[in-house]
């Protein structure tokens, strides 16, 4: 029987998949044998769950106004409440979990591109460009973050979308910084002195050497940025100025709550908040232990 | 060295004239009419036209630009349209307000991390350092705004043990006489008790709203710094030569591990103020957070851009002070020089 | 250990303390604290002093500039030619009665038979603290510099150019002459427009001086004043003596503290404690959360403010006559009133509100909702359907967030997709009066209550000396009708015009009415006295 080149792949695919299998288990075990972790990845779990398909499978609506049912406190009808126009707050939670979780997604990706993007380019020219980027940046970075994103938002009109470009631009400083001591440190190392000297030019030196070596920095460092790009963004819809109505957006939500904190209703702002809780700190042990992984001393490989 | 210094202090100049052309160029260029507020519904166009030139707004943005800049060097700060007041009364009149909010809550993290730190670190008991680390998740990821709303539910409303969300005093208190606008000190200093009772519990909840993430910060530094340096041979050194586990870790560990902690009191700083702004609305703390707020909303100019200047300026000057205290406690930044 | 090394904890704290001391010295030094913020010693729960919480400040306390109910605060300093009458009110108070004005600086006035000139004689014996007389000089001076600026128009009382010379003949006489008769100018002389000013000493200060500052010789003087903060007032001895020798209301409390607070879960604190005697500006529901509080009594005073919905006539779809009126059909206006206003308010439809003279109910009756209705006539109208609408509304405006709410998820059913655009307060204004908005919502009405006045800016296709009206809307047959209205001196014409101009206004649907504001005053148990204006009088408030 020729064991020709059909057996040949399926030996390559069983392989592949085998692989594939003994690092699932390997995750799965890391997770498993973290409590913290655990518990992160359940609720964040949990979260994408809420916001992806909770309101395809929960009946209410979150903008439907119902003045006849305003401030109901939680019941098994409204898990969460109604909010003083009637409004089933559960819902609106769970859209809202779709907009924070989507916008901190938005957020770190473009900043990660547009500032990386500035901080290599700033780091392989050197000089005098090098100077007038960073120089741009920590211009930026003198602001106090909000306020700069309050700027851009009453400047070019409040809405979610300047918010979310004014929260990008304020992480875009971060970013660059970031990449561009990352290219200067990896800039130095053995391995690109070589190339330079074998005459690779430096555009190549940058993608085929450098850009690597950044990604596990910026996956690590992306976590906390998620957290503080969702947590922005609701300062913002707290101050007025990021999601309009009616959005369900979770710090427009606590304003709410704090509308009403004297005169009852304290469902209304509590709940949205544990989200912004949950959200942000299950995505930062996750990021936390994901550290682990990339670990040259091989704390994850003992799984 | 003073190379060094020199080129910050460029660096530092141009971040900050950078920051204010930045927010001039957003505020001045975005739509809207602060002059129309100003005058309202039933003004001729002959009279908005006269609080337009009264304002500036209709000269060329380059003498804008420059008046802005010249005027805040010579101490003209302006004249804010919304409250009626020249910049600098409004701005002597909120910054002692947020400096106590922000200074308590600095010094409050900073003093309960240095104590929660220890206690992760010391006896290495796995929970209390499992528990430690996950309470400074905890504080990372709770938004400031909320943490207050919780507050003033839990501590005002249900249990009345604080006072509720009415600024810095108790409505039938008067001021402390001003010496420095902090409304504690000034009150000892009066020899006032009962303003003094009365200010700190007021400053309770929103220290503890806004410094929570600042506290969680610090304790996720010392802890790391601590446990590394408790794992540095010298100190084991110092062990075997009879010196206990606490004088060991009061005497040596914790001193190195207050170094790296000054390099992020920077960054704690600028997140306090942007915190602030959050914090003081829900307690309606008369601070300069508020204020900001409400005059980026009303396109107050002279008030955002006077507060942009300030900030950048206080933030180049805390990094500044940072790196060269830096560089005076650690012998080994003196020693070494940074490859220009 | 030959190294001798400062521990470098203590050098942090060290640093630590001394940045903490060096600001606070810096602002020792740098802020010597002016005298005005220097409170005085006394506890405000002296016996004399009232504490009178509001929610907004005044942006400026110059009669010249003045637009806002909460600007009027600074009339308490300034006598005026004529005063508003009162007349009993809810829970023993007492409220404005803009049909009997009284004289009060004047003595007697008398009128011209083809009612166009006014001569006033004035009392005497009233200084400013400069020692200047308040006489008809002080009068000419501190009118002509008023229609300089805002003031102009509401001393015209909305009819721009209508004051045609003021004269002061002797020092006891005032002659003012208008180009045509108008029934209500009364109310036009009593508005703190009108307010008498020490002019010499005005003209010594800068131009924007009098933002926050006084001269002037009435019932009060302004003690401190921390704007957006804080005012306090001391009853003005000199006023107090002269107003008694003329038989005059005098100011009953010898100390008045007005805070302005915008937060109102504060407010709500403090008028649930009693901290504050009087509390205006709560929301309405916090107030209705104070209904079943002993401490407190509500006081509800109607108002001529309106929440109402802009239907620009010049942008689509509200061109069409047939679409306005289905869209007034769609509108649940009792359950607004019920759950977002809490009752305070009263529901019509028609051009003038309630509390104006030529008001008449039956010709008011309010829109009933009736959704087939509007289906109806918004089917039959010939404007094709889905259409979309941006509905712009303030920012920090629950009232309105909730009703722009509402709506948008109602009118959906219509074929009517609402796109609420929230706007910052410079944007709002700005966008409304340069007519960019294709709808919004206003909270609105005329500081004189008076029915031209307030025609004559939200009605008349030309707001004289102004521009287009806010509504855009314009029906030049009851133009015509209120030009003659205003002319006439005959109280039954008058009636008879306005009741045609309500049933002209009704058949063009020309925007949505909510419901008319009724003004809700929170006082605390201990304050005896007190009279709601639309233009705040403090003489009467006391504990």
């Amino acid at each position: 029987m020729e064991a020709g080149p059909i057996a040949a792949t399926q030996v390559q695919r069983t392989r592949v998949l085998a692989d594939w299998a003994r690092a699932t288990v390997r995750a799965a075990r890391f997770v498993l044998h973290d409590p913290a972790l655990l518990t992160a990845t359940v609720v964040l779990g949990l979260l994408l769950f809420l916001a992806i398909v909770g309101n395809v499978l929960w009946h209410e609506d979150p903008n439907a106004v119902d003045l006849n049912q305003t401030l109901q406190p939680p019941s098994a009808e409204h898990p969460m409440g109604t909010d003083s126009i009637g409004r089933d707050v559960f819902a609106r939670f769970n859209e809202g979990a779709q907009i924070s979780l989507t916008i901190g997604a938005i957020v770190v990706v473009l900043g990660a591109l547009i500032g990386g993007a500035v901080g290599v380019i700033a780091g392989a020219l050197g000089g005098w460009a090098d100077n007038a980027f960073m120089r741009t940046m920590d211009s930026l970075l003198a602001f106090p973050p909000l306020i700069l994103a309050m700027a851009v938002t009453v400047g070019f009109g409040v809405g979610l979308k300047t918010a979310t470009i004014g929260v990008i631009l304020t992480t875009i400083p971060y970013y660059a910084r970031l990449c561009r001591s990352d290219v200067l440190r990896v800039r130095s190392l053995s391995f690109v002195e070589a190339a330079t000297a074998l005459g690779a030019r430096r555009g190549w030196i940058m993608l085929r050497h450098i850009v690597p070596h950044l990604t596990s920095t910026l996956l690590i460092q992306s976590a906390a940025v998620f957290g503080y790009a969702v947590l922005a963004i609701a300062a913002l819809g707290f101050v007025g100025l990021g999601a309009q109505i009616p959005t369900p957006e979770w710090g427009t939500m606590i304003t709410e709550g704090l509308d009403n904190v004297l005169t009852g209703g304290w469902w209304i702002g509590v709940f949205p908040g544990i989200g912004l809780l949950l959200a942000v700190t299950a995505t930062s042990i996750i990021a936390d232990r994901a550290r682990d992984i990339f670990d040259p001393r091989g704390a994850y490989l003992r799984f | 060295m003073t190379r060094v210094v020199l080129n910050r202090l460029v660096g530092a100049a141009v971040a900050v004239f950078g920051a204010s052309l930045i927010a001039f160029l957003i505020l001045r260029l975005g739509p809207g009419d602060p002059a129309r507020l100003v005058v309202g519904p039933l003004a001729t166009p002959a009279q908005l036209k006269a609080v337009r030139e009264q304002m500036g707004v209709d000269e060329p943005l380059w003498t804008q630009y420059w008046k802005y800049i010249s005027g805040f060097f010579t101490g003209d700060w302006g004249y804010s349209f919304g409250s009626g007041q020249d910049v600098t009364t409004l701005m002597q009149d909120r910054i002692p307000a947020s400096l106590e909010l922000g200074l308590y809550a600095f010094l409050g993290a900073f003093v309960f991390a240095v104590v929660f730190a220890l206690v992760a670190t010391y006896r290495r008991r796995p929970v209390v350092d499992g528990s430690v680390r996950t309470l400074t998740f905890l504080g990372l990821g709770t938004p400031p705004f909320w943490l207050g709303l919780l507050l003033l539910l839990v501590f005002s409303v249900e249990l009345g043990w604080l006072p509720g969300p009415e600024g810095r005093l108790s409505p039938d208190l008067e001021p402390p006489p001003h010496h420095t606008g902090l409304y504690t000190v000034d009150a000892l200093v009066a020899g006032q008790w009962a303003t003094f009772w009365d200010a700190g519990k007021h400053l309770i909840l929103p220290v503890f709203a806004l410094g929570f993430a600042a506290f969680a910060y610090f304790v996720r530094l010392l802890r790391a710094n601590l446990l590394d340096i408790s794992r540095e041979p010298f100190l084991v050194v110092v062990r075997s030569k009879g010196l206990s586990r606490w004088a060991s870790f009061q005497r040596h560990a914790l001193p190195n591990a207050f170094l790296p902690t000054l390099t992020a009191a920077g960054l704690i700083f600028a997140q306090l103020i942007a915190g602030s702004v959050l914090v003081e609305k829900v307690f309606n703390w008369p601070g300069v957070g508020q204020l900001v707020v409400d005059s980026i909303l009303r396109k107050d100019f002279a008030v955002v851009e006077t507060f942009i200047l300030l900030s950048a300026f206080a933030y180049v000057i805390v990094n500044t002070v940072v790196d060269v205290l830096y560089g005076v406690v650690d012998p080994r930044v003196r020693a070494w020089s940074p490859p220009v | 250990m030959t190294v001798r090394r400062r521990s470098s904890r203590q050098v942090v704290s060290a640093a630590v303390l001394l940045a903490a001391g060096a600001t606070a010295a810096v602002f020792a030094f740098a802020t010597n604290g002016s005298a005005a913020r220097r409170g005085s010693a006394v506890s405000n729960a002296t016996s004399g002093t009232l504490v009178v919480n509001i929610n907004t400040g005044p942006a400026t306390i110059d009669p010249r500039d003045m637009t806002s109910f909460f600007d009027t605060l600074g009339l308490n300093f300034y006598v005026r030619l004529m005063a508003y009458g009162t007349k009993r009110g809810p829970v023993g108070t007492r409220q404005v009665d803009a049909q009997h004005m009284t004289p009060y600086l004047a003595r007697s006035f008398r009128v011209d038979k083809a009612r166009k000139v006014y001569t006033f004689k004035l009392r005497t014996g009233l200084r400013f603290p400069s020692g200047v007389p308040v006489d008809a000089r002080a009068v000419k001076c501190s009118l002509e510099r008023s229609m300089t600026g805002i003031g102009s128009y509401f001393l015209q009382d909305g009819i721009p150019g209508n004051l045609t010379s003021i004269t002061a003949p002797n020092r006891t006489t005032v002659v003012l002459k208008l180009k045509q008769p108008d029934p209500s100018i009364l109310q036009g002389w009593a508005q703190p427009a009108a307010s008498i000013i020490d002019c010499a000493a005005e003209k010594k200060q800068a131009k924007t001086w009098l933002a926050t500052h006084e001269v002037g010789a009435g019932p009060f003087r302004l003690v401190s004043y921390q704007p957006n903060r804080q005012m306090v007032l001391a009853a003005r001895p000199s006023f107090t003596a002269w107003a008694r020798r003329n038989g005059l209301p005098t100011a009953r409390a010898s100390r008045i503290v007005v805070n302005f607070i915008n937060s109102d879960s504060t407010l709500l604190l403090q008028a649930r404690r009693g901290a504050a005697n009087v509390t205006i500006g709560l929301s309405k529901r916090s107030v209705a959360s104070l209904r079943s509080n002993n401490n407190v009594k509500i006081g509800t005073y109607p108002t001529t403010i309106q929440e109402q919905m802009l239907l620009p006539w010049d942008k689509a779809p509200w061109k069409n006559k047939r679409f306005r009126e289905g869209i007034t059909y769609a509108v649940p206006y009792q359950q607004i009133l019920s759950r977002i206003a809490y009752g305070y308010g009263k529901l019509y439809f028609g051009p003038l509100p309630p509390l104006m003279q030529f008001y008449n109910a039956k010709l008011s009756k309010p829109r009933p909702f009736n959704l087939n209705r509007a289906r109806q006539l918004i089917q039959s109208s010939g404007v094709s359907t889905p259409v979309n609408v941006t509905l712009t509304i303030d920012e920090g405006n629950t009232v309105h967030s909730q009703i722009a709410t509402l709506l948008q998820s109602l009118w959906k059913t219509l074929g009517v997709n609402l796109n609420v655009q929230t706007l910052a307060p410079a944007d709002y204004t700005g966008a409304m009066f340069g007519f960019k908005v294709q709808s919004a919502i206003r909270y609105d009405g005329p500081g004189v209550i008076d029915a031209g006045y307030y025609l004559g800016y939200d009605m008349r296709t030309n707001v004289v000396g102004i521009g287009k009206n806010i509504n855009l809307m314009s029906i030049p047959a009851a133009d015509r009708l209120l030009d003659r209205a205003r002319r006439s001196l005959n109280p039954k014409t008058r009636q008879s015009l306005y009741n045609r101009i309500t049933t002209m206004w009704r058949a063009n649907s020309p925007k949505i009415v909510f419901y008319n504001d009724v003004a809700t005053v929170v006082l605390s148990r201990a304050t005896r006295s007190f009279t709601y204006y639309h233009e705040p009088d403090m003489r009467s408030w006391s504990k």
